[in-house]
């Protein structure tokens, strides 16, 4: 009995060290940047994609999350759900100065629906950056948007970001969901991250907000669709 | 010292892990002084699956959401069963992980707390939580385990169909004690024709309930002693029944002796009320595609357009449901043949439809056995439509919604 107890005992510890290791190795490439006062997280990076992508997180307004998706070899990038332009704007000049040592090239504003907290910023990065086009949702009919996005709509910028759009009708008319994809798999279409706005969080959903009054699980069949992709 | 090493290796939770393999846990408890019970869990391998497995060996996507949501999230999932568990009065921690550790499989509620602690001490630091994985949500969001328990659901109600082969149908009659689905039926006569009993056979719940003697005999003074007892005559219900034992032939005698769940038909009834309906989220959830508040909506984000048609009028996508199911890793849990079989009774269940459109009443109404008649004749009348179900051409469509429609 005592020598079971002790083999079950080790046995967690070395497997709660190997998961450990795990992560950390997923995490090497996480790299922090202090964070300003108005930013609620410090703002960090993900690379994916077989690294030649990486993935930034900048905070926005209380709780809000904007992301940057950087080819650190063109510099070419796109922002999804930029909210409040000032806190980008403090994160593509961070970015430019301390981790990419070159002239972002913003391509692309992605929308995946028309709230305020996740398209506020749009006018003002716009303003800055006018190569940008700006994507939403074909239903939303957000002010100044350039490209009307589908079910099924493939986004390229550059020859490395490649981004799927999935329409999930439910937290507003219009929302979307983006997927990227991965590079260099050319025999299947695989994804390695996915931008779900507000229509999924960790731990959660966003409340469908624009859906039919008789539509019950109009949420349900949205995860549905993502599952079976 | 040979005491601490022998509580603190029965403390750990040991595992055989197989891979994507039922998993056994043990765990034990420990009282205040010492060594108190052993508890022996066989955890739900779905949940084990999910929350342990290391990601690596699965095709998982990252997700990104456009709110840091994830503390409170997992603290309201916790507070919510919290709230619903009589015993609890005070929603402090140490509670929350006391009344809840009943209320999750052992493999989830771990995975949550760790989650939890770590997603703490990142706010504390002020780092993101995000990205997490998808697989890790299908435990970690509310909305997949209800996913889940939909699928599951219609497994059930698929695997019943298979089982009887489609050819059971309940008969409902005034006075009749169906035992087991028996085709000799005793009728009672007048007087207690409201108390209709039936065994069921198949799937036995685990439900126990004690009656006793005194509220039966109370029950029968209370209806002989009112305008019923002219009903019934002198033998009162005793008497009926005894009656009805001694006539019954000795198979049926057989099949009451069996143990089994007693219940009336009105309880039968809700029960099956409760069934159908969850049926009917199952399918419109699983089986339908995502679509526009409008039928403009959908043609303009090229989605598919199911008319201005009922929900109950919609096309089930049976491939859809079979996805869901495989990538929830249901069928995971199932034997081979038990498998082949779920598989199976959807191909069959297609060809029981036939030409018909496989719609959730028709499922339904195949699946549980139930007369096929829609009854939403007022469903036809659309003005908008004028019944076409489905338009031709998309720019129709829009030009029809331009003067209606309102962006909400």
């Amino acid at each position: 009995m005592l020598g079971l107890g002790r083999w079950g005992h080790v046995k967690l510890l070395l497997w709660e060290k190997r998961s450990m290791m795990v992560l950390d190795e997923k995490d090497d490439s996480d790299e922090d940047i202090v964070p300003p006062p108005n930013f609620h997280t410090a703002i960090t990076s993900l690379t994916v994609c077989n690294e030649k992508l990486k993935i930034f997180v900048i905070a926005s307004f209380a709780d809000n999350l904007t992301y940057l998706i950087l080819s650190p070899n063109s510099g070419c990038c796109c922002l999804v759900d930029p909210g409040d332009s000032e806190n980008v704007f403090f994160a593509l000049s961070q970015i430019e100065l301390s981790i990419v040592p070159k002239r972002l090239n913003l391509q692309a504003i992605l929308l995946t629906h028309k709230h305020w907290d996740h398209s506020a910023g749009c006018a003002a990065i716009k303003a800055c950056f006018s190569s940008a086009k700006i994507y939403c949702g074909a239903n939303e009919k957000f002010p100044g948007v350039d490209v009307d996005l589908k079910h099924g709509d493939l986004i390229e910028l550059g020859e490395e970001i490649k981004i799927d759009t999935v329409a999930v009708p439910s937290h507003t008319r219009g929302s979307v969901i983006f997927y990227l994809r991965d590079i260099g798999n050319n025999d299947r279409v695989q994804h390695s991250a996915m931008f779900t706005g507000d229509t999924l969080f960790s731990g959660g959903c966003g409340a469908p907000f624009e859906s039919g009054i008789t539509d019950l699980v109009p949420m349900q069949r949205c995860f549905v669709e993502l599952l079976v992709r | 010292m040979s005491k601490h090493w022998l509580i603190s290796g029965l403390c750990s939770i040991v595992y055989l892990h197989q891979r994507r393999r039922p998993i056994v846990l043990v765990s034990s408890l420990i009282g205040l002084r010492g060594l108190v019970p052993i508890i022996i869990i066989r955890s739900d391998p779905f949940f084990f699956f999910a929350c342990r497995t290391n990601i690596d060996d699965i095709d998982t996507i990252r997700i990104f959401p456009g709110h840091d949501y994830m503390l409170e999230m997992l603290k309201r999932q916790l507070v919510e069963v919290a709230k619903k568990d009589p015993s609890s009065h005070v929603l402090d921690r140490d509670d929350l992980t006391v009344t809840n550790s009943i209320k999750f499989p052992p493999a989830f509620y771990f995975t949550l707390m760790e989650r939890l602690y770590m997603a703490e001490k990142k706010r504390g630091m002020r780092i993101s939580n995000t990205p997490s994985y998808f697989e890790s949500e299908f435990t970690m969001s509310t909305d997949f385990r209800r996913l889940r328990d939909l699928c599951e659901h219609f497994l059930d109600c698929l695997l019943d169909w298979v089982e009887r082969n489609g050819s059971v149908s309940l008969d409902k009659g005034e006075g009749v004690v169906r035992v087991g689905g028996g085709d000799t039926a005793k009728n009672l006569g007048g007087g207690v024709d409201d108390i209709t009993l039936s065994v069921k056979r198949r799937r036995v719940k685990p439900v126990f309930s004690t009656i006793y003697s005194s509220d039966l005999e109370n029950l029968v003074h209370y209806r002989e002693g009112n305008e019923e007892r002219r009903y019934l005559g002198e033998e009162g219900v005793f008497g009926i029944l005894d009656k009805t034992l001694n006539t019954m032939p000795d198979s049926q005698l057989q099949q009451l002796q069996k143990p089994g769940v007693f219940e009336t038909d009105k309880d039968k009834m809700k029960e099956q009320e409760r069934k159908r309906k969850k049926l009917y989220a199952a399918l419109y959830s699983l089986g339908l595609p995502p679509f526009g508040i409008t039928a403009g909506d959908s043609a303009r984000m090229n989605l598919a357009i199911l008319g201005h048609t009922k929900m109950m009028d919609k096309r089930i996508d049976f491939s859809r449901i079979v996805g869901v199911i495989e990538r929830l890793y249901l069928f995971e849990k199932f034997a081979t043949n038990k498998r082949e079989k779920a598989l199976k009774g959807i191909r069959n269940l297609e060809s029981e439809i036939g030409e018909n459109v496989p719609t959730a009443f028709n499922i339904c109404a195949v699946l549980l056995g139930e007369p096929n008649d829609s009854g939403f004749f007022l469903g036809r009348l659309c003005c908008l439509c004028g019944g076409k179900k489905t338009p031709e051409r998309y720019g129709e469509v829009i030009a029809e919604e331009n003067n209606m429609e309102k962006n909400v």
